[in-house]
């Protein structure tokens, strides 16, 4: 062993201790705490909580409706993203990159306000009242298509635009009908892709919690609600461990799968490949045309309807809705109940959002960048490989795990030493920067992968040392990705509500905190209320969003 | 010096570099040669410190470089596409090596001025490494590698990815700039002609080996053995009679004994290989030395290629010029050119 190589080993250890022993701290501790609760009983490990909960008929129920909504929404979110990538990425259609932010929004919007935008698309008085679709669980299906619809695009998309087109062209020209190329060259090239984001979409549709919660109600719920519904309410801490490890399992499988579509992904180099330029809308695209365009009718359609009713009071275009954010409660002398629905005003809440946010982008950012290098540098040994994507897969882990278990894990063992954070206004950030680490690590590493290693041993070769390198080689071409990280996430913390909602205080409420409070209350104030704070969050979000879009970085929001 | 001593690489299970020992010397340009995968760009890898070694050392002017990380070793390196920084432009490139010396302002853009116009590239200094051809990015990256300005040169297959009448070129201006700026080179190449037109001295590897190391021309003079004689572009290599039918009919000709013939006046095997021929050994003549009957031919830009059945030799590669007339199953005359026909086997007589 060489002093080199010790020295680089010894970095890379303090490296990967960071963030590991951040998400042993924050991430491992909480569920283990929370499963801990769950599973034993005077001190002794009792798993007999399995046979009784999984016994159920309503356990059955829940997680028969989760899979069954879950499934449903990731096919119809491919059937209707692979026709989308290919008009959005592949076809040179006017303005495809306003198009391609407008059905990237909704991935953005807060669980929070996509609930309430539906309930108001969906809602009796609302433009879609007759399909008598509020609270049912049509209503549910749409927003889970709507929010994830962006994943897929995104994606395929990426993967589509980086496609070599001569595999096309060679079975053109050995007489193979536009069909029949698509099925046999470009739809297996597309495959790992396709699985990918499909297996994500499972994810975020499975483990959906703000959505499920403003627009299931009590009527219908899913896993992650249930775990809610269980710990809160019911106190049944060992059916929420159940329901929790059921969840684990079936996540880590799925991102199992996830990885191993990628790595057989050639195409995961795709961040360095130029993108082609896009051919003409020909006849044969006309499909994929007309499919973008009924997408994004319907990705506009929940938008506008939140934006129009945010301005209607009793059936008036008013302004008076978004006047009242200002106040605490419903607008003036209308008595101290409807006061009492807020304890600061939403532009108060908006600031501990925007607050709350920057301090968890800049731990996610940090942690992000650390192990995105770690797992991008390409390793020698097998051990190394191993390591490396042992490191990958942990970090994407609280992508899937229920944030109310992560939430309320926290509450229940960072409260005695060494951890006694329950009182310290740092939890929330932190709880935040873990839902936010994945989507940072997924938008830096391909982009770090992309970088030829031999343009760093060029450098090394020239006299550069290891730090040297990464400011000279690596940091020129990750600045951009690494800002479009840092706006994802802040919109991504900006619109927490799962983690959040365990643990902000009640004096100091996040904005996505308040309006899951505002309409839980009755009153057409309070719903008007959230509806304008909806609109206000969803245009923070959005901003921010947007500059990031403007970055054109093609790793964003892929998976 | 560069002294590679018993070095091997290993990837895994398998050896890519077996046991190789090679000096350097200063000031020369020394070309390891071989076929693709033979582990020579590996061995290069090790001496640049780029791949951690499994036996033996890399030792500097007296110097072992264990432990010594690539940044330090002052063993600058050129890869075959150049590897340009895409974010700097052509003068940030070259000047790359100055500024992680802490190098800045005035002297740096004198020197890249003048590393520029040593590559041919004057007035280059603004260009993104995006917008140059592939001959000029390598260029830039010689450039590039002299700035820093290395006490050993790495090169790896510098000119391989260069379309033929560019590299040819490139060749040229490489061994000039080198020999100018007095840079010791060690340049890895599976093309012979790049080799023989840059290197002082030569080695051949094959399959992790070394087979034959030497100054460049001897090695083409005497290649070590029939599979070194084919790669290093020889058409054929004589064993047994034919080769003894060769050496006789050298000496009817030239009135000499064939040039070394490392079967001697000893009983060899049968199988020893002892000539390598070049096509333009045997030319297609009215008024030859030997007779054969033509099998094949070919056109081709300085003459017709031709497979001559010659008695009592076997089938060989000859050529003929465009007004000799020569169709298959022609019965032809041949003259033998000596200065195309070496001894195969080390010179002790070993093969």
């Amino acid at each position: 062993m060489t002093r080199d190589r010790a020295g680089r080993i010894a970095a890379t250890t303090v490296a990967a201790i960071l963030p590991l022993g951040f998400l042993a701290v924050f991430f491992a501790l909480p569920v283990a705490g929370m499963l801990g609760r769950g599973f034993t009983h005077d001190g002794a490990v009792d798993l007999t909580g399995f046979a009784e909960v999984l016994g159920r008929a309503r356990t059955a129920r829940i997680i028969g409706f989760t899979l069954a909504m879950s499934a449903a929404a990731t096919v119809i979110a491919v059937l209707v993203g692979v026709p989308v990538a290919h008009a959005l990425y592949r076809l040179a259609l006017p303005g495809r990159r306003v198009l391609r932010a407008v059905v990237a929004m909704p991935f953005v919007l807060p669980t929070v306000v996509v609930g309430v935008m539906f309930r108001s698309l969906l809602a009796d008085s609302g433009p879609l009242g007759w399909l008598g679709l509020d609270g049912h669980w049509g209503g549910i299906l749409a927003a889970f298509v709507f929010f994830n619809l962006a994943v897929v695009v995104r994606t395929v998309g990426g993967a589509w635009e980086g496609l070599d087109r001569r595999s096309e062209e060679a079975a053109a020209a050995l007489g193979a009908s536009p069909a029949v190329v698509f099925r046999t060259v470009t739809l297996p090239a597309l495959a790992p892709s396709i699985i990918s984001a499909a297996s994500v979409v499972f994810l975020f549709c499975a483990t959906a919690f703000g959505v499920v919660l403003t627009m299931g109600g009590l009527q219908y719920g899913t896993v992650e609600t249930e775990i809610y519904l269980l710990t809160t309410a019911l106190l049944d801490l060992r059916g929420a461990a159940v329901l929790s490890v059921v969840q684990l399992i079936a996540v880590a499988a799925m991102l199992l799968l996830a990885d191993r579509a990628r790595a057989h992904d050639p195409a995961t180099q795709r961040a360095a490949k130029a993108a082609l330029p896009p051919t003409r809308v020909t006849a044969y695209g006309m499909g994929s045309v007309t499919v973008t365009a009924l997408a994004v009718c319907f990705v506009a359609a929940p938008v506008l309807a939140l934006v129009a009713r945010s301005l209607r009071r009793q059936d008036v275009w008013t302004l008076d809705n978004y006047l009242a954010l200002g106040q605490v409660g419903g607008t003036g002398g209308e008595g101290a109940g409807s006061r009492s629905a807020l304890t600061v005003t939403v532009w108060e809440a908006l600031g501990t959002s925007w607050r709350i946010a920057v301090d968890a982008t800049v731990l996610a950012v940090l942690l992000g960048l650390l192990v995105a290098v770690l797992i991008s540098r390409p390793t020698p040994s097998t051990a190394g490989v191993r390591w490396r994507s042992l490191l990958d897969g942990v970090v994407m882990l609280p992508l899937g795990v229920s944030a109310v278990t992560v939430g309320f894990g926290f509450l229940i063992t960072l409260d005695r030493p060494p951890f006694d954070l329950r009182t310290s206004p740092i939890l929330i950030p932190i709880a935040q920067a873990m839902v936010a680490l994945p989507l940072v690590v997924r938008t830096l590493a391909p982009v770090l992968r992309a970088v030829d290693d031999r343009q760093r041993q060029v450098a090394a070769t020239l006299g550069a040392r290891p730090w040297q390198v990464l400011l000279t080689v690596e940091l020129p071409v990750i600045w951009r990705p690494l800002l479009a990280a840092v706006g994802l996430a802040l919109a991504v913390s900006l619109g927490e509500f799962g983690a959040t909602s365990f643990l902000a205080r009640p004096d100091q409420p996040t904005l996505p905190v308040v309006i899951y409070r505002l309409i839980g209350r009755p009153g057409a104030d309070n719903l008007g209320m959230a509806l304008a704070a909806s609109v206000i969050l969803a245009v923070v979000t959005v901003t921010v969003m947007g500059l990031v879009e403007r970055l054109r970085v093609s790793s964003v929001g892929a998976f | 010096m560069l002294s590679i001593s018993d070095v091997s690489v290993r990837f895994g299970a398998a050896l890519a570099v077996e046991r190789v020992s090679l000096q350097v010397p200063q000031g020369g340009i020394t070309a390891i040669l071989g076929p693709s995968g033979c582990g020579k760009s590996s061995l290069l890898r090790a001496v640049a410190g780029l791949e951690p070694l499994a036996t033996g050392s890399v030792v500097f002017a007296g110097e072992d470089l264990a432990g010594v990380p690539t940044h330090q070793r002052g063993f600058a390196m050129m890869f075959q596409d150049g590897q340009l920084f895409g974010h700097l432009d052509v003068a940030g490139n070259v000047g790359y090596a100055l500024a992680r010396k802490g190098v800045r302002g005035a002297p740096v853009s004198e020197e890249v001025r003048r590393l520029l116009a040593l590559v041919g590239l004057q007035g280059y200094a603004a260009r993104r490494p995006a917008t140059l051809s592939g001959g000029e990015a390598q260029r830039v990256a010689l450039a590039r590698a002299l700035a820093a300005r290395p006490r050993l040169l790495l090169l790896d297959e510098p000119l391989s990815a260069l379309d033929r009448s560019l590299r040819e070129r490139l060749a040229d201006d490489l061994r000039r700039v080198l020999l100018e700026t007095g840079t010791t080179a060690l340049l890895v190449t599976h093309d012979h002609d790049e080799a023989f037109a840059i290197a002082d001295r030569t080695a051949v590897m094959r399959a992790g080996r070394l087979v034959q190391e030497g100054p460049t021309p001897e090695v083409w003079a005497h290649p070590a053995d029939a599979q070194t004689a084919i790669f290093l572009g020889y058409d054929t290599v004589l064993v047994g009679p034919a080769a003894d039918r060769l050496a006789q009919w050298w000496h009817s000709t030239t009135g000499r004994a064939a040039p070394h013939d490392p079967a001697g006046s000893v009983a060899t095997p049968a199988s020893t290989p002892r000539f390598a021929l070049r096509r333009e050994a045997l030319r297609i003549e009215a008024r030859g030395d030997l007779d054969g009957v033509v099998r094949s031919t070919q056109r081709a830009r300085d003459g017709i290629r031709a497979v001559v059945e010659v008695d009592g030799i076997g089938s060989l590669p000859a050529v003929a010029d465009f007004r000799t007339a020569c169709v298959p199953g022609q019965r032809v005359s041949l003259r033998l050119d000596g200065d195309h026909v070496v001894p195969v086997g080390r010179a002790d007589g070993s093969a």
